[in-house]
């Protein structure tokens, strides 16, 4: 153990190769670190040795790449992924659960993510299939997958397998993400609250108005409405009309969501299109969408589309997940900037990405020693990998993904690590954690000696080709070997994108001997030894940050 | 397993009742998401898919589908208890979730129990005055041997007071989505709603009222203050509104005709119509309700 945090404690920082002028405090990461964290916000994986040649052989080849990646098919899983930090869907516990669809206890965690994926699986199907961006808010189908198939009023293609474009068959507006059953799950509601939550989450997802987070000081509520019930309140205190004005007319529009019984599976699964004129006389409010009157849910998906803040808001969106940050008021040129050339692209998410991921903002990997304070306390120029991608590159290398009983460690906090690893479980964590905790440190730990292990296993034990890691080693090939040390270089580069010097290879062969020596130099002491290098590579900062 | 499962409400007709009247003016099939993108942010301009004879039509075919009487699903419900066991479902005739396995019980009947039930009974007679009814709620599933099931999620309520002085006043509520696949009339075909009604027969007359919404076979409706007094001649006051196909809704206001009809007016048309509507079997139903 000595040795292993030995490693870290010696282990390089990423340096700034360039020293950038004094007018922009934001460093550029090397080209072969940008391909590494392009492939992986985009894929969710490594980039594969061949790539990283080719970007350190000539550094333009870095843009080709980010544009192979943007029409990668696993971008969809991955915007999936950045989509959830944002809508908080993937949440553990829904009001009903996956008994009551007559499905076993093996089919929890599957029921639990279907049902939290939908309205971002739509989001991610409109973001990589060509369409306008405003589809998602006007669409008449949603995507689905066999289990929500089998529990939810939905036409799903025959011979269909996993995600598929399916329809609602009960009447529901085409309304897209405002019509599925995933996003008012998740954003459920009570005859006190009679869909206001829902219409704050409306605003806070399109249009980027956060009610909620708007500074409130009950110093500066109206006097003189001491005993007026909250109802009334709400409709004359200009205080409460601040926010409810817009609030009580959007919640009004929401009401086919309308359960007459929380918590009821039967009532939960269907639209109740009859319901949707209920909201005028329990909000006393006609349905409007700020100031404007809007004839249903449809009426109200256009006029989400056509308001100019959706736009916005999309590259706001995005930029939060790529930037690894919130944005802030000097960001406004930027976000302008990149939405403008959003719609002029006709609002494709290609393109926002694009342009995204050239931003200096993206491409930094520090700050210069000069930067204001302002601006070294925002960026975030070395990111951790959250749960997600490392469940996935982990994947990738190994092929091993941490379950237990049906359910994804990484992806959930029942009995799993999602928010001890930095994620975000939509219900008590709502944004990514950046800074390397404790708890952080210990799934990965476990992660990456899981990993190695699996990795030796397969290449020296079992022998069984291809290799996962070990591509050219064997159980006696002897650490003077020069193939030994080709082998290291090999994994520093395809792992950490880094050239490893003479000073790591050393680092790592004095590791090895370590550990074979400590095992008592047997046999098997060599399969210890591997593991012990491994787990040390995939634990390296220079790893786990990107 | 049973053939019954919850999964099942996703493939009834009820939960698919879209097929038969579709939304969507344009149709654009699953395989195929809408093609123009500068539609989409074009204002929305929902013609009406029905033409006003087509929406009152449409209002009587719900109509004649049958009163959504609360005791149908009620005693539906008691008369599947003949089905239970020693162990399934748990002791009496409510369904407590909490006391049966995760997915609920199998009976040695082959009947099927799952979810949660509350009733409660009332059977008072106070001096003059006899107080009969009963509330039913909860979220069930029970199939009968044969596999065919009545499910339920919400609320059913009925209420009549009686004074010995001839006097009966009574009310009811229908809420939440109920169905049961033995039937095929408004609960056969499966049913969602938020109901309430009640009345009067005194000797100052006869008063009724209908409130709330009704969806059934993909017809919406919503009764807004729809009432029947003597004064009318057994016509209603009040507000019928139907939803078109198109999701906007046309609002048939009843005034103080008297003739079972009214003007009806559409969001998105500037003309109002006029249109008369039948309700009758709803106030017969009702009558026998009372008598009942
Ligand atoms: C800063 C914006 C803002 C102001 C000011 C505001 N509200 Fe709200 N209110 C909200 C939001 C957002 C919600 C939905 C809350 C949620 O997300 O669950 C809400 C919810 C409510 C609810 C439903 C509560 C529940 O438990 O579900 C009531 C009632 C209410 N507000 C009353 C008032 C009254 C009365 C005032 C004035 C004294 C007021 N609000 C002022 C933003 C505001």
């Amino acid at each position: 153990m000595i040795v292993l945090l030995a490693l870290f404690a010696c282990a390089p920082a990423p340096s700034p190769v360039v020293v950038a002028p004094v007018a922009d405090p934001l460093v550029p990461m090397d080209d072969v670190r940008l391909l590494r964290r392009l492939s992986l916000d985009l894929r969710g994986v490594l980039p594969s040795v061949e790539e990283l040649d080719a970007v350190e052989a000539d550094g333009a080849q870095v843009d080709i790449y980010r544009d192979q990646f943007l029409a990668d098919p696993r971008l969809e899983g991955r915007l999936v992924a950045l989509f959830a930090e944002q809508w908080h869907t993937l949440v553990d516990a829904f009001d009903v659960d996956v008994y009551d669809f007559d499905l076993t206890g093996e089919d929890a965690y599957r029921f639990q993510r279907s049902v939290g994926e939908e309205p971002l699986r739509l989001l991610a199907y409109v973001a990589t299939h060509d369409r306008p961006w405003s589809e998602i808010v006007t669409a008449d189908y949603t995507v689905a997958n066999e289990l929500l198939a089998g529990v939810w009023p939905l036409a799903y293609p025959e011979g269909g397998e996993g995600w598929e474009v399916s329809t609602y068959t009960d009447d529901r507006p085409a309304a897209g993400v405002l019509a599925s059953n995933g996003l008012w799950w998740r954003y459920s509601t009570n005859p006190f609250n009679q869909n206001r939550t829902r219409a704050a989450a409306v605003f806070r997802l399109l249009v980027c108005e956060d009610f909620p987070a708007r500074p409130v000081s009950f110093a500066t509520a109206t006097e003189g409405f001491e005993g007026v019930s909250s109802a009334d309140r709400i409709q004359s205190d200009p205080y409460c009309l601040a926010c409810h004005a817009s609030i009580e007319p959007l919640a009004s529009a929401l009401f086919g969501f309308w359960w007459f019984r929380q918590n009821s599976p039967t009532e939960m699964v269907t639209y109740h299109a009859e319901r949707e004129m209920l909201g005028a006389d329990a909000l006393n409010a006609e349905p409007a969408w700020f100031g404007e009157p809007v004839a249903g849910l449809e009426d109200l998906g256009r006029h989400v589309a056509a308001d100019g803040r959706f736009s916005e808001c999309a590259a706001r969106t995005m930029a939060t997940a790529l930037w690894r940050r919130d944005t802030v008021l000097e960001d406004q040129p930027r976000i302008e900037a990149l939405e403008s050339a959003f719609v002029d692209g006709g609002m494709r998410m290609p393109v926002l990405l694009r342009d995204l991921t050239d931003t200096p903002e993206y491409r930094a990997g520090a700050v210069t020693d000069d930067a204001p304070e302002a601006v070294s306390a925002r960026e975030v120029t070395v990111r951790l990998l959250g749960p997600e991608v490392l469940a996935t590159v982990v994947e990738d290398l190994t092929g091993w993904r941490w379950e237990h009983g049906g359910y994804d460690q990484l992806g959930n906090d029942l009995f799993g690590y999602r928010m001890l690893m930095n994620g975000v479980d939509g219900v008590y964590i709502t944004r990514p954690a950046q800074d390397p905790t404790l708890t952080w440190a210990l799934v990965t730990a476990r992660t990456a000696e899981a990993s190695a292990y699996i990795a030796v296993q397969h290449d020296l034990v079992q022998g069984t080709s291809p290799r996962l890691l070990l591509q050219t080693v064997t159980a006696t090939t002897p650490a003077s070997d020069p193939v030994f040390q080709d082998e290291l270089a090999a994994l520093h580069w395809r792992l950490l994108a880094r050239r490893a010097t003479a000073d790591d290879l050393a680092a790592l062969t004095e590791l090895w001997s370590t550990l074979y020596e400590a095992d008592g130099s047997r046999e098997t002491s060599v399969i210890v030894a591997w593991t012990g290098v491994l787990a040390a590579l995939l634990q390296h900062p220079e790893f786990l940050s990107y | 397993m049973s053939p019954s499962c919850r999964a099942a409400l996703a493939s009834f007709g009820l939960l698919s009742a879209g097929c038969a009247g579709s939304d969507r003016a344009d149709g654009d099939s699953a395989a195929a998401p809408g093609e123009d993108d500068v539609d989409q942010l074009a204002p929305f301009v929902a013609e009406p898919v029905w033409s006003a004879d087509e929406m009152t039509a449409e209002a009587e075919r719900l109509v004649a589908l049958g009163f959504p009487d609360p005791n149908v699903p009620f005693d539906a419900y008691k008369a599947l208890f003949a089905y239970r066991d020693d162990t399934c479902p748990n002791a009496g005739d409510q369904l407590v979730g909490q006391e049966m396995p995760e997915g609920g019980c199998l009976a040695a009947s082959g009947a099927h129990f799952e979810g949660n039930t509350v009733i409660i009974e009332t059977n008072i007679v106070e001096g003059a005055d006899a107080i009969r009814g009963f509330q039913f709620g909860g979220d069930f599933l029970i199939s009968d041997p044969s596999g065919a099931w009545l499910a339920g999620g919400g609320g059913m309520r009925f209420q009549t007071v009686r004074s010995n002085n001839g006097d009966v006043i009574w009310s009811g509520e229908a809420a939440g989505t109920w169905i049961d696949t033995r039937r095929d009339d408004w609960l056969g075909l499966g049913f969602s709603s938020t109901f309430t009604f009640g009345g009067a027969s005194t000797a100052d007359g006869r008063t009724l009222t209908m409130n709330g919404t009704v969806g059934v076979d993909g017809v919406y409706v919503q009764f807004v203050d729809v009432a029947w007094a003597d004064a009318c001649g057994g016509y209603p006051t009040g507000h019928l509104r139907i939803r078109d196909p198109s999701g906007v809704w046309a609002d048939l206001d009843f005034a103080d005709r008297c003739d079972g009809c009214g003007t009806l007016t559409h969001d998105t048309l500037d003309d109002a119509t006029e249109a008369c509507v039948d309700l009758s079997p709803f106030t017969s139903a009702l009558a026998a309700l009372e008598a009942g």
